[in-house]
């Protein structure tokens, strides 16, 4: 019909052209065939490990990287709603786009996921491995996680920053920056039970003070008044937002000489104090015993009527920190009278020989957990430390299986009382990372898993640790320079009391 | 007549040949033969990564652009010829730059000619200030390229046009901009005609003032100061900081300058001459201020350093004991040096030791100065405290950023501790890099091995000397954490002779005899040196008694010297000036000499 030696140069490279956009269109089209594959009775190593770990519902893409041997990769991933994806991945990196992870997670709570990995190898033969479960809990997490990022220094800072990361996305912001506020050290943000929208953090250095958040107004104070020989540090809102209690400190750090550990942070003295902040006032929280303790790392029971913390005996100048052992105990208190009751024993770390940090008491008042570690207050620079879970019905208390072998510190619960966040060095031994465990109770712990990361490769990078990291209910509308704005204020001076 | 201005043209031009020769070769010559120290200094300080997270720290400010440019061409200054070369073809770019701004300022013949080498010749002096970077010299470049596309034509839509780009400029070039801003300003004033003239000037004034807002509020977390100043090195970061004040305060008036010049009347055919003895006499000048600025002792004290980075002892003693340099720093690295060498006290007087035991430990103080920190930490690394020379080059990167050597010491004291999965986050770093992918990739093998480690000559070494029970660090007690370290390992002679030295250097001779007795136990197969002389004094003092030293004998050529240089001194009478001075020469590297006359 058609002579090719008769058209026009033009017309053949046109219709050249169709040609080759059909052989793409087409090609892209074909399904690859597996029935020849290797079949490998494992699980493929993936990085983060997202394997048999229990997530929420409203969780981030969990981006992985596939950590064998091939020169391309392919993704199977179903859900038990019944959706599929299935995506290439040439150089080992999954990332799953928002809107196709979103299919995998939508009515499935209580259900699973499931990722099928192939690689291919040199020999261009596909190899199979048995597939990845995730299972969907039935709650929720909160959406936001605030923490301090960084570096896990020892004496001298340059950039600090706490930042809002949002876990149903990647979306992250800074609610400070310490480059803006002529780099002081920030630390301590505490949420009044997880809301935005009450909280307070403290700022060391020029612009120092305690920065109260109600709404989209900042309070600068100075909580440090004539009574107190240390400034307010450990903080923990009573539930009914009127008071705070703080541990005074006087905090020093030394360091091993060893190789196995690199700082000790300790107390030479503690103890604890009640802010009330409807009239600025100062109260000490006196302990009626004549035995001189240091007090530290408070937090109030969800009912607002105890309050819990640490306490060890007074630490005497030429002693051995090692020696410093820290039990849990608690004080009733009456919120009519803003008194407290004596101090009872919760959990007697001495005995056993070791020592109490942390206590965090779930919002539904049916747990807490604490971090315990070998003597001494600062647990982040202790490789041993463990959280245990201790269920206040009964009073049994349990190691969590969620430990690892490297530290795990610093944990914070969900509103909801179902997931807990806690940062763990088992990455590398010197940075921690936030890993969130799904809290069924307290026989039926989830397999934790890490902060997902746009880049899964991110962690490995990563220098700086993530420190203190909280649930947040939602986002914080302030930023740097709304705290810059209120640092250049004049602190309110904390009233003492020294009755 | 037209042949006439065909000359002055072609004179004109062979004057701007000449500048450009002049610039060109002067700052070659100059910072090839004597800049050596600057770029090793400068390539130590910044540490270049390919990667998008070295990248993000420099976009998220104004100026970082800049910074980021002049790190990624200040990483070959590892050489001498590069860095010599580099910088002289931005001297020489200038040199062409700052021309057609002539050209357009003074379309004519003009005695103002010699001005165009002023500004490359006053950046040829700011590198006298080893704190004046490469991004510095971009900086004054960028501004007047800026500048010269700004004026380059008298169309109003172009004026405007380069109005409307001075944000994304001042993004680029951050506190640059504003030595732009004043030129243009001055060139409007003076240039500009009618209301234009105020116009112009007004309008780069609100067009900056709202840039400045913009950032501040909505685009930028950065402090004011930094908005304001950075990439700017501080003033009194410089040696000389008057250099920078002639150079801003030139630039900005050079629309000036041209103008005042224009209007003083030379006979045509005399203007080549002028010119061009004006241009030899800036080219002089600049000779002349450069030989009488230049320091030779900041270039013998980062020679010394250079020497520690390259871990050459042998050199940093010869180099230290050729010039006897009385810095604390120099005598410092020449300490670090002996005892790497393990020459401590067989050496420790061969050189100027003016400053006690100061010379032997940094004392731990982060607001004494950052540097103290970079340096502070191979006394650890030498002496095996492994841990604290880890902690003292984290700080360092934590306060000064990624540097190579902070980095490399990282790797090292992670590797020795057996710290492999830290290790990996600062190999990783190294391996982007230009210069030291390849030392990263050695110590890459090492990762997870600790056989190889453990046979690797130097980290083999310091394993030997670690620790081997805990104990804190006390800041304020730093021999104490030495007397310390050898309690738990008594076969660490670094340790021990460190100890020895400190109590040589304090004069404090009892505290060396009662420390003496260890040599025995340590396996020395000699007494060092100057221990031997500590031993000679104590045994003239105390008629013949010495401490137990089991076999080790003091040797006879120790012995020799001793009696010799008492026979300088008179007990009676001391020892007479003019003794002084042969004595120094016979016995100015003893223990002696030292107890004596220092």
């Amino acid at each position: 019909m058609y002579d090719i030696s008769t058209m026009k140069p033009k017309r053949i490279l046109f219709y050249a052209l169709i040609l080759l956009l059909e052989i793409f269109f087409l090609s892209s089209c074909i399904t690859h065939h597996f029935e020849n594959t290797l079949k490998l009775d494992r699980e493929p190593t993936i990085e983060p490990d997202y394997s048999r770990v229990t997530i929420p519902g409203n969780i981030a893409p969990m981006n992985f990287i596939i950590k064998e041997d091939g020169i391309s990769y392919r993704i199977n991933a179903s859900s038990s709603n019944g959706s599929h994806l299935s995506l290439n991945a040439a150089n080992g990196i999954v990332r799953f786009t928002k809107k196709s992870w979103l299919k995998l997670l939508e009515n499935n709570q209580g259900g699973e996921i499931v990722i099928e990995v192939l690689s291919k190898s040199q020999e261009k033969e596909w190899v199979k491995y048995n597939p990845i479960h995730l299972h969907v809990a039935n709650e929720p997490i909160d959406p936001y996680l605030c923490y301090r990022l960084l570096y896990p220094g020892y004496e001298a800072w340059a950039q600090i920053s706490i930042i809002q990361r949002s876990i149903e996305d990647f979306n992250e912001a800074s609610l400070i920056e310490n480059q803006m506020i002529d780099k002081n050290c920030v630390n301590c943000h505490s949420f009044n039970q997880n809301n935005p929208e009450k909280f307070l953090l403290h700022i060391r250095g020029s612009m120092g003070g305690t920065y109260f958040v109600e709404g989209s107004e900042i309070t600068r104070t100075d909580l440090k008044t004539e009574e107190m020989t240390s400034g307010a540090v450990y903080p923990t809102w009573h539930p009914g937002g009127k008071y705070v209690a703080f541990s005074s400190n006087n905090v020093k750090q030394s360091f091993h000489a060893i190789h196995d550990k690199n700082i000790e942070v300790f107390d030479l003295a503690s103890s604890l104090i009640l802010y009330d902040t409807r009239n600025n006032t100062m109260l000490p929280v006196k302990e009626k015993d004549t035995i001189k303790y240091m007090e530290t790392f408070p937090e109030w029971s969800p009912d607002g009527n105890y309050l819990y913390y640490c306490r060890t005996k007074q630490f005497v100048e030429g002693s051995d920190f090692k020696d410093v052992k820290y039990d849990l105990v608690r004080k009733a208190f009456d919120q009519a009278s803003a008194t407290f009751g004596k101090t009872e024993l919760v959990f007697d770390a001495f005995a056993i020989d070791k020592s109490v940090s942390f206590p965090r008491i779930s919002p539904d008042g049916n747990y807490l957990v604490f971090t315990l570690h070998d003597y001494g207050t600062f647990s982040i620079w202790h490789r041993e430390a463990d959280l245990f879970l201790l269920d206040l019905q009964t009073g049994k208390i349990k190691h969590m299986s969620i430990n690892s072998d490297e530290t795990e510190s610093y944990h914070s619960w969900s509103s909801n009382s179902k997931w807990l966040v806690f940062s763990s060095k088992r990455g590398d031994g010197l940075t921690a990372r936030p890993y969130f465990a799904y809290i069924h109770s307290a026989d039926s712990i989830g397999k934790p898993f890490v902060l997902p990361q746009k880049d899964p490769s991110l962690y490995k990078k990563m220098l700086k640790t993530y420190n203190k990291p909280e649930f947040v209910t939602g986002k914080i509308y302030l930023g740097p320079r709304d705290f810059l704005r209120a640092a250049k204020k004049e602190p309110i001076k904390a009233i003492g009391n020294g009755n | 007549m037209a042949i006439n201005t065909n000359s002055m043209k072609i004179s004109e031009r062979h004057n701007i040949y000449i500048a450009l020769t002049l610039v060109f070769v002067i700052s070659n010559l100059y910072l090839y033969w004597f800049g050596d120290y600057l770029f090793f200094y400068q390539e130590n300080i910044t540490l270049f990564v390919f990667s998008g997270e070295y990248l993000h720290q420099f976009v998220i400010k104004p100026g970082g652009l800049l910074e980021y440019a002049g790190n990624f061409l200040a990483q070959g200054y590892f050489s001498s010829v590069y860095g010599s070369m580099i910088l002289s073809v931005i001297f020489t770019s200038i040199v062409i730059i700052v021309n057609r701004i002539h050209k357009r300022l003074s379309p004519g013949r003009s005695i103002s000619l010699f001005l165009i080498a002023v500004p490359s010749c006053l950046l040829l002096l700011m590198q006298l200030n080893f704190n004046w970077f490469m991004w510095s010299n971009l900086g004054v470049l960028f501004s007047l390229l800026f500048f010269l596309f700004s004026i380059n034509s008298n169309k109003k839509s172009k004026r405007v046009l380069f109005l409307a780009l001075f944000p994304l400029f001042y993004y680029f070039a951050g506190a640059f901009s504003w030595i732009y801003l004043c030129m243009y300003i001055v060139y409007s004033l003076v240039y500009d005609k009618g209301n234009l003239r105020f116009i112009y000037p007004a309008s780069l004034l609100i067009i900056s003032g709202l840039s400045f807002l913009i950032f501040k509020e909505i685009l930028f977390m950065q402090p004011v100061d930094g908005l304001l100043l950075s990439p700017f090195s501080l003033m009194n970061q410089f040696m000389h900081p008057w250099i920078l004040f002639v150079l801003i305060g030139f630039i900005v008036a050079f629309p000036l300058l041209v103008k005042f010049l224009a209007y003083i009347k030379t006979k045509k055919e005399y203007t080549g001459t002028i010119s061009l003895a004006s241009i030899m006499a800036v080219f002089v000048l600049s000779i002349l201020l450069l030989s009488k600025l230049y320091n030779p002792k900041i270039a013998n004290l980062f020679q010394l350093e250079k020497y520690v980075y390259e871990q050459d002892w042998k050199a940093l003693i010869e180099y230290q004991e050729t010039h006897q340099l009385s810095n604390v720093v120099a005598q410092y690295c020449y300490n670090l040096a002996l005892s790497e060498e393990g020459q401590l006290c067989d050496r420790l007087f061969f050189s100027k030791q003016d400053f006690g035991p100061r010379t032997l430990i940094i004392p731990w103080n982060p607001r004494a100065g950052t540097n103290n920190i970079a340096r502070g930490v191979y006394f650890y690394y030498t002496v095996g405290l492994i841990n604290e020379a880890h902690r003292w080059a984290y700080e360092s990167m934590v306060t000064q950023g990624y540097r190579p050597e902070n980095i490399k010491l990282l790797i090292k004291t992670n590797l020795i501790n057996g710290h492999y999965r830290v290790t990996e986050k600062y190999i990783r770093i190294l391996k982007k890099t230009l210069h030291y992918r390849n030392w990263a990739k050695k110590y890459e093998a090492m990762l997870y091995r600790p056989d190889l480690v453990e046979s690797d000559p130097e980290l083999g070494a310091k394993l030997k000397l670690l620790p081997k029970m805990d104990y804190t660090i006390a800041f304020n007690n730093p021999i104490n954490n030495i007397n310390l370290l050898l309690k738990g390992n008594t076969d660490n002679k670094k340790a021990y002779e460190y100890i020895m030295a400190w109590f040589l250097l304090e004069k404090n001779l009892g505290a060396v005899i009662n420390e003496a007795d260890k040599l025995k136990e340590m396996s020395y197969s000699r007494i060092p040196k100057h221990i031997e002389e500590a031993l000679l004094v104590y045994r003239n003092m105390n008629r013949g008694i010495l401490p137990d030293l089991g076999e080790l004998m003091i040797s006879e050529e120790t012995i020799k010297r001793f009696r010799q240089y008492l026979s300088f001194s008179d007990p009676f009478m001391g020892i007479q000036s003019s003794g002084k001075k042969s004595i120094q020469e016979s016995s100015g590297d003893t223990y002696w000499y030292y107890l004596d006359f220092r």
